[in-house]
């Protein structure tokens, strides 16, 4: 698949923007707690719910969840969300207005596009992953 | 004369200078974006160009409220930005007397005096004049 491939993934509440190119894999699965016990391709696996980590208000309902598998150095974050809704070859999108992006108190967002009339965020999937492995670490 | 447009926050009367408005657009739902603060909630796109929204009220020291049918946007230009201010509604363009502007109240919170130029009166109210120099320097420094 070309790198410069996004897919358009979706919590309980938003939609999201993400390359292809970040991710090992997408995974459809039936219960997370098994990606935690068994890891992934032998190695450790930490199994975030999207939503929340970006919302605290963005809750699923939903058991089978789609997992975003991102590779960082020694582990795997797979990422839940509820559904891929679609993939984009050279989406046009732009950046943050300069205001907004001086201030992020994460480097979660970087950047938008437009689909389907609506605004659409375009995450930096590495960097939110290094997040939730983070805050993992801190809580454990 | 003082032009301004007025608009409503928590039932207090602000005035921007009409000269910065570009224009005034029902409230739609904006695009949060994870990790903003509160006085940058998110974004939305105006003519094809992306905005970021302000949310003026944690900046006022002004309790938030349920958006109503009357709430607008007031897309501004300041110092080469651009941005959309919430407005809980919008009353008017107005030329205001010069010589009804005072200086603030001395007891104002200062937090919240940094982000107004003076007082003016409109029909017998004070209208707050937003200075928007400052509001973009206390965005930038996270106000």
């Amino acid at each position: 698949m070309p790198s410069d491939v996004l897919l358009i993934v979706r919590t309980a509440l938003c939609r999201y923007a993400v390359h292809y190119a970040d991710l090992s894999e997408v995974k459809l699965i039936a219960d997370p707690a098994e990606l935690r016990a068994n890891g992934l391709h032998n190695r450790p696996c930490l199994g975030v719910e999207l939503g929340p980590l970006l919302d605290p208000f963005d809750q699923s309902t939903l058991i089978r969840r789609r997992a975003l598998i991102v590779p960082l150095r020694r582990r795997y974050v797979a990422l839940l969300v509820d559904y891929v809704d679609t993939f984009l070859e050279r989406a046009a999108s732009v950046p943050l207005p300069a205001l907004l992006r001086e201030r992020l108190q994460q480097p979660w967002a970087i950047g938008a596009l437009a689909l389907d009339d609506e605004l659409i965020v375009k995450l930096d999937l590495r960097a939110v992953a290094r997040s939730a492995m983070l805050r993992s670490a801190g809580e454990s | 004369m003082i032009d301004v447009l007025l608009f409503q926050l928590a039932g207090e009367l602000y005035g921007v200078p009409s000269a910065s408005v570009r224009e005034v657009v029902r409230y739609r739902i904006y695009t949060p974006v994870p990790g903003s603060p509160a006085s940058l909630p998110g974004i939305l796109s105006q003519r094809g160009v992306i905005l970021p929204v302000v949310e003026l009220r944690p900046l006022l020291g002004l309790a938030l409220a349920p958006v109503t049918r009357a709430a607008r946007l007031v897309i501004v230009a300041h110092q080469e930005i651009d941005m959309a201010l919430l407005a809980e509604s919008v009353l008017d363009l107005v030329a205001l007397p010069a010589e009804t502007l005072q200086p603030l109240p001395a007891a104002l919170d200062p937090a919240r005096a940094r982000f107004l130029r003076g007082i003016a009166r409109h029909e017998q109210q004070p209208v707050m004049l937003l200075d928007l120099d400052e509001l973009i320097a206390g965005l930038r420094a996270g106000a």
